[in-house]
């Protein structure tokens, strides 16, 4: 029934030319007749009428029809399918006059003759402009579209992209026909779009309407190709997507590059800030890899901390000396502890200068490589506990004048040193590692628990005995739990638990009976 | 997979390494990113990870934290909220004016009265940053390390009851199934140790009335398995089967964890189930930990006198002190997340007794633990956090004697404290009534410790989210503000 009902709807292209022909006669008769003054005014023939209005009620019909089937939508079909069924109905009125008195023939049937006419006119116009496309009359005399600044990739790799649209939407999206008001037989045709807007933003595949229609679900109505028709495959697809992406798709999986310096930002954020000297990638990469721990500690500058206290065992002096050079403007802050330093420290540490933090916890650290310190201009916080550094590094460390916190527990540093060296940084914070144990400010007295007043329920506070009087919890009837007892009316009860107390206040009598109390 | 799956997939993950390519960090953050990731030992195809923008969002205070969780909610009248008020009011009811109608828990609502019960122990006024800080004389060692330490009196939950409340304290929410702060720091950050888990536990039992801990507590939630917390065993081996059985040697177990890597990377490359990455992370972490625990846990490297700062518990294996000095060494070791629980302070009746012992067991290690980690210079990148799931109440459970009393839980008002990474030093935030029943000054919730945690530690905590069930969820669910006024 349903593929009838179809059939019948694809019959609209046919019928639709009947009621056009017919009027156009009809009108021609009305002319002759106004040509020929002065003869009595002959109306078209009954029949004639009475045919060019089934035939428009039958246009309207499959028309109808016709516009459930999928691929058909949007505006332009609901004006066509209103002024078509507004046509029918003139055309009945049409014929009805005609039917009537000469009267009503004179006025009823020239006034409806016309208003159908005009309806007629708008509804195939209308039509035309579904399946041709809005501007199908006049376009021969629009001017030269010029053509857009993105332009996409040369042919090559547009050619596989217009091979697949070829085969598989330019039946309905070309130069033939134009749902929606598209057509994709060319890259301007693409580009021009169709009713709703572009087809197609070059480097966006996200906000390309092509790409989305193409990924909507299959029974979403938007999606495209419609459901009967032919689909694309998965790989067709992504050959699209590759093109408007700009990175054509190549279908041996390889990875993709992890690291992608120059991308563009996809929505509209200011422009990226002037290029600043960005840390080596592959230093980095490389000293992960030997389990060196490199963190970001401040995105805005790319400063880094870099601990390689846990580093993998292979990591060899030369390595680190490498990796971190070529990482020395970047790094903030740096902990060594624990490992066995690379020789020639000073040169390791000579050209960092961002480094506030130096940790050299637990090294073989000397004094004679304290030195470098001084080549460090922004260092701040100096751990040097539990190595041999001795009084002789006071000298050394005190060259560094923006220090604030130096630890020195657990060296061979004196008190002496110490204070020697406080005294030459008087706005560091030195921390030897002395527990200190400073006795309180204050301490309370011996405490009195009294009591102001006497609490409001009771004459004077009586401290009563607070031992239960009954072996047994009324409730579960297991031995009691001193430690949950209640108060009632002036007898200690006790239970086994902490629930049953609320099952007792609910019925105290009972449980008092069967206590044996009440 | 559909090459078109696949492909979807992988724009989801080009898209995020794109848009950390906003800044300067464009392609470092995506350098540092993958060093992190290829540190924290996850397995080679990346998850589509929906962290926002790199991490940490800003120059971090704090690298790492360590959390002492002391589980039962330790009573704050008796060791931190000095309240010489109530000592004049022994036994008198509490007025309906502080109570204001709150629901008493069925373990109190039994009992005909409420007697005020005022500490029985004395405090003393210790110097700190600000005009001294009253502590408990249960807290000699903590007090020492006043000038250390930030204290908070301020805090309140929603939660009534321990479940409940540790998970809010751990999760953001009193419902189970989400992860908890250590795994979402995990997640965010990682772990700066490759041969360590970036999330341990360690657990003491208590000498008090202890309540149950379930190990979702330090669960990962809906987070990838390999951000739950890795459970140090008490007893003798820290990690059971450390050691290979005789004849496998450590090549051996190479060669079988890459046969059975390989068969699992075939699984992820066709399911991408980010539990199978979870499984061969583990199992890599695993391998490493066979070298790196029994390193951690062997003490002939530390000397006597550090030795005998911890106190006599120290050589016990399971005691709280031989726990805070593990802690301190996995902060040394890059652990990102470090949590010890301490259990037993639910002292609903003998309360007094109870908290003797428990203090006794906690106070001198905890403050060797801030001492130890100070003068290596850890303190300032280590944030140190001492907290219960709630208070006790004012009022006595129980019977009331000048000697012995009990408390009830009271989610309204309790103290922590926080110490080192970016925290101030030596001052006191928070002041409540002087029942130690409502909050008059500066309400702390629990949300806004832990946005204040992450601010610390360099993470947004609107920023640091997970995609699940169709929405993003994040550690302070819907709130969090950060608490500035404590923050250097």
């Amino acid at each position: 029934m349903t593929q009838l009902l179809e059939f019948g709807g694809r019959l609209h292209p046919l019928l639709l030319h009947a009621p056009i022909g017919l009027f156009i006669g009809l009108l021609t008769l009305e002319l002759i007749t106004l040509l020929q003054r002065g003869h009595k005014p002959i109306p078209a023939p009954k029949v004639l009428v009475l045919l060019t209005a089934f035939t428009s009620v039958a246009s309207a019909a499959a028309g109808l029809l016709l516009a459930r089937e999928d691929g058909y939508g949007g505006d332009g079909l609901e004006l066509h399918r209103w002024s078509g069924i507004v046509a029918g109905v003139l055309s009945v009125a049409m014929a009805a006059f005609r039917m009537g008195s000469p009267r009503q023939v004179k006025f009823g049937y020239h006034a409806f003759l016309a208003l159908f006419g005009a309806c007629l006119i708008v509804t195939g116009h209308l039509g035309g402009a579904i399946t041709h496309g809005d501007d199908f009359l006049f376009a021969p005399f629009e001017p030269k579209r010029p053509k857009r600044d993105t332009q996409p990739l040369p042919d090559d790799t547009f050619a596989p992209v217009s091979r697949i649209l070829a085969a598989k939407c330019v039946s309905c999206h070309g130069p033939d026909k134009r749902k929606g008001g598209l057509a994709l037989h060319s890259i301007d045709a693409i580009m021009t779009g169709g009713d709703t807007g572009p087809a197609v933003v070059m480097g966006s595949p996200e906000d390309s309407e092509l790409m989305v229609r193409l990924l909507l679900p299959i029974d979403d109505e938007d999606h495209m190709p419609p459901a009967k028709k032919q689909q694309l495959s998965a790989e067709e697809i992504q050959t699209i997507e590759g093109w408007i992406a700009g990175t054509p798709m190549t279908f041996d999986h390889t990875p993709e590059p992890e690291v992608i310096p120059d991308a563009e930002p996809r929505d509209p954020a200011p422009p990226p800030p002037p290029a600043r000297p960005v840390p080596d990638a592959n230093a980095i990469a490389r000293l992960g890899a030997l389990r060196a721990h490199v963190e970001v500690v401040d995105p805005e500058s790319g400063a880094l901390w870099i601990d390689l206290s846990n580093a993998s065992p292979a990591i060899t002096p030369h390595d680190s000396r490498e990796l971190l050079g070529a990482l020395k403007p970047f790094i903030r802050q740096l902990t060594l502890a624990r490992t066995a330093l690379p020789e020639d420290l000073p040169s390791l540490l000579s050209g960092m200068d961002s480094l506030e933090r130096l940790d050299l916890r637990q090294t073989e650290v000397t004094d004679a490589d304290l030195g470098a310190l001084a080549g460090l201009p922004k260092l701040t916080e100096l751990v040097l506990a539990q190595t041999k550094v001795t009084d002789v590094a006071v000298e050394s460390i005190a060259m560094v004048p923006t220090l604030r916190r130096v630890y020195l527990w657990g060296t061979g540093m004196t008190p002496e040193g110490a204070a020697r060296l406080r005294a030459m940084i008087p706005g560091a914070r030195l921390d030897l590692g002395d527990v200190s144990s400073a006795p309180a400010l204050e301490t309370e007295g011996e405490i009195a628990l009294t009591s102001d007043a006497p609490a409001p329920d009771q004459a004077a506070p009586k401290q009563a005995s607070l031992t239960p009087i009954n072996p047994t919890c009324p409730v579960s009837g297991s031995p009691i739990d001193p430690k949950y007892s209640i108060v009632y009316e002036g007898k200690v009860i006790g239970f086994c638990c902490p629930n049953c107390p609320r099952q007792f206040w609910a019925e105290p009598e009972k449980f008092l009976t069967a206590l044996g109390i009440k | 997979m559909d090459p078109l799956e696949e492909h979807l997939l992988n724009m989801t993950r080009r898209r995020f390494f794109l848009s950390a390519g906003r800044s300067i960090a464009s392609g470092l953050g995506a350098a540092a990113l993958g060093s992190l990731m290829a540190s924290s030992a996850s397995a080679a195809a990346p998850e589509a990870k929906d962290v926002l923008n790199a991490l940490p969002h800003f120059a971090p205070k704090a690298k790492r934290v360590i959390y002492l969780h002391m589980e039962g909610a330790p009573s704050q009248l008796d060791l931190y909220d000095y309240k010489p008020g109530l000592r004049s009011r022994f036994n008198q009811d509490l007025p309906d004016s502080i109570r204001k109608g709150q629901r008493i828990t069925t373990m109190t609502s039994g009992q005909n009265r409420l007697p005020v019960a005022p500490s029985i122990f004395k405090f003393s006024r210790h110097a700190n940053n600000e005009g001294g800080v009253w502590l408990s004389e249960l807290l000699p060692h903590t007090a020492s390390v006043a000038h250390e330490l930030c204290f908070i009196h301020s805090m309140r939950t929603d939660a009534i009851n321990h479940e409940p409340g540790i998970t809010f304290f751990q999760t953001g929410t009193q419902q189970p199934g989400r992860p908890c702060l250590g795994s979402w720091l995990s997640y965010g950050l990682g772990s700066s140790n490759a041969n360590l888990p970036a999330f341990v536990v360690m657990i003491t039992q208590g000498l008090g009335n202890m309540q149950a801990l379930s190990a979702r507590f330090w669960g990962s939630g809906f987070l990838p398995s390999e951000h739950q917390g890795c459970k140090l065993r008490a007893g003798g081996d820290a990690v059971l089967y450390l050691q290979n059985p005789d004849g496998v040697s450590r090549e051996d177990r190479r060669r079988m964890l890459d046969a059975a890597n390989a068969l699992n990377e075939q699984d992820l490359a066709d399911s991408q189930d980010s539990e199978i990455s979870a499984r061969i992370a583990q199992a890599e972490m695993a391998f490493r930990m066979q070298m790196s625990v029994p390193e951690l846990t062997d003490l002939k490297d530390e000397d006597p006198a550090t030795l005998e700062m911890y106190g006599p518990d120290v050589t016990r294996p399971g005691s709280f002190a031989a726990n805070c000095l593990l802690a301190r060494r996995l902060a040394e070791r890059g652990v990102r997340f470090v949590q010890l629980y301490m259990r037993g302070w639910d002292a609903h009746n003998n309360l007094p007794t109870e908290i003797r012992a428990q203090s006794k067991a906690v106070d001198q290690p905890q403050a060797a633990l801030i001492k130890d980690l100070r003068r290596r210079g850890l303190l300032d990148d280590t944030l140190v956090l001492w907290a219960g799931e709630f208070g006790r109440t004012v009022y006595s459970q129980g019977s009331l004697s000048s000697t012995n009393y009990g408390r009830d839980h009271h989610p309204r008002c309790f103290s922590v404290w926080l110490a080192g990474g970016g925290v101030k030093p030596g001052i006191s935030y928070g002041k409540t009534d002087d029942y130690s029943y409502n909050i008059t000054e500066n309400p702390v919730e629990v949300h806004d410790l832990h946005a204040t945690m992450l601010h610390l530690l360099g993470v947004d905590h609107k920023r640091l989210t997970f995609r699940h069930q169709g929405r993003d969820f994040r550690l302070t669910d819907v709130a969090g503000n950060i608490v500035r006024p404590i923050i250097l």
